[in-house]
């Protein structure tokens, strides 16, 4: 299975993330878009939309990390949690798969991508906006331990690929959203491979912030 | 068993897409008109029920969900597995998945990026580069179309639903869909659908308080 991705990219570690918790063996194929590897006609046949991640299973492929996400679990990891069966539980998981993308995510690449692409002055009712859905996460957290119940599921894995890219931007605080910083700890210390993650945080600190 | 309950807002179009999954499963539903307008979703009572505060929400006998295309994705899964309208052939299903992400995070993102503006900022005109960037979104979408009948396959999906819910919005602002010649011929099979009038009559009202805010047309 070929997974075409950049570290640095969050929803391409959500699903790195995925494939490690699963036990899967991905064919890794780093892309560079700054070189233009995206836009190449081999690419874009594969994925019109020229996104990444996408991936390339034996000719079917599919982009949207979220999707691939479930998609591993459904077709390769059937007896796992991170995707429970329980239409309500699974719903939830849905709910915060969703706002990951919709809310959380968005609003921090509203906020923060127009200042590193094109050096725009931050914005303070952007970081406002970003706050809102920190407080929202903050309360989706109160009762249980885990984004979507008390055990980890695909919404951790790609909410904490998000979260711990906005802790990078420098005048956000994680702590003031104490459930959000107590799940954060619990993520780094409990999801498999969690250095995967870091490892991209990493490379996207040294090439955009340093 | 107490019926199911959708928190709505005709001009929205999640909110749209959610009634719109609900006709389609032929489902008794008791709406609760939440006006995002005069701000009722901020109301104590609604944010006891979500606090995050936003439309469609949903509430089946206690068991309180939000986002549009979660919901209706719940609500083929507890109510109608079999309808067909979210596959379970895992590939199938993979490509509507990757279709509702597709309208959430690009087709509903470009065309909120362009009223959202116009409606709660005082913005008069719209930029040629948001217009750029939506017909992009309309070229992927009529290029998803090509050799299918439904943006996920032959069969219609809640992906239809929830991309017809974002469309129905833009058209009502004044683009023009003729040249994305697989996608007018998708909004046309869309017209036979149960619900396709009323999701229309709510776009109508959005696009419309949109158009009345521009100087000139789309």
């Amino acid at each position: 299975m070929d997974f075409y991705y950049s570290a640095g990219s969050a929803p391409c570690r959500s699903v790195l993330l995925t494939a490690k918790a699963l036990g899967i063996e991905l064919n890794l194929k780093s892309t560079n878009l700054m070189a233009g590897e995206h836009l190449t006609p081999e690419y874009l046949k594969m994925n019109p939309q020229h996104t990444i991640p996408t991936l390339n299973d034996h000719g079917f492929s599919l982009w949207e990390s979220r999707a691939i996400m479930v998609y591993l679990v459904e077709k390769y990891g059937k007896t796992s949690s991170l995707y429970p069966t329980d239409v309500q539980r699974r719903a939830v998981v849905n709910q915060r798969l969703y706002f990951d993308m919709g809310t959380l995510y968005q609003r921090f690449s509203e906020y923060f991508y127009p200042q590193i692409f094109a050096k725009a002055p931050a914005d303070p009712e952007k970081l406002k906006r970003l706050e809102e859905a920190f407080g929202f996460l903050n309360t989706f957290l109160e009762g249980s331990k885990y984004a979507a119940g008390d055990s980890l599921t695909l919404a951790d894995l790609a909410l904490v690929a998000t979260v711990s890219t906005i802790e990078l931007v420098k005048e956000f605080d994680i702590n003031k959203y104490p459930k959000v910083a107590a799940w954060y700890k619990l993520c780094k210390e409990t999801v498999p491979g969690y250095d995967i993650n870091q490892a991209g945080v990493d490379e996207f600190k040294a090439k955009f912030l340093s | 068993m107490a019926p199911l309950i959708l928190y709505h807002f005709p001009p929205s179009a999640p909110s749209r897409a959610a009634l719109l999954a609900i006709r389609n499963l032929n489902l008794d539903v008791e709406v609760k008109e939440v006006n995002l307008f005069q701000k009722e979703q901020i109301n104590p009572e609604f944010i006891k029920i979500n606090p995050q505060h936003c439309v469609p929400t949903m509430d089946d006998d206690g068991f309180v969900l939000w986002e549009s295309r979660a919901i209706a994705q719940y609500l083929v899964e507890s109510k109608a597995p079999d309808s067909g309208l979210y596959p379970s052939d895992i590939q199938e299903r993979a490509l509507t998945n990757q279709r509702l992400y597709f309208d959430l995070g690009t087709l509903y993102t470009r065309i909120r990026a362009i009223c959202y503006p116009v409606l709660f900022l005082g913005e008069t005109t719209i930029p040629e580069d948001k217009k750029k960037q939506l017909q992009e979104a309309f070229e992927w979408l009529n290029g998803f179309l090509e050799g299918r009948k439904w943006v996920a396959g032959d069969n219609l999906t809640i992906a239809d639903l929830s991309i017809l819910a974002s469309i129905a919005s833009i058209i009502h602002v004044g683009a023009d869909i003729s040249e994305y010649k697989n996608l007018a011929a998708w909004y046309e099979n869309c017209k036979s659908l149960p619900g396709f009038e009323e999701n229309d009559e709510g776009a109508k009202v959005f696009g419309g308080a949109v158009k009345g805010k521009l100087k000139e047309g789309f």
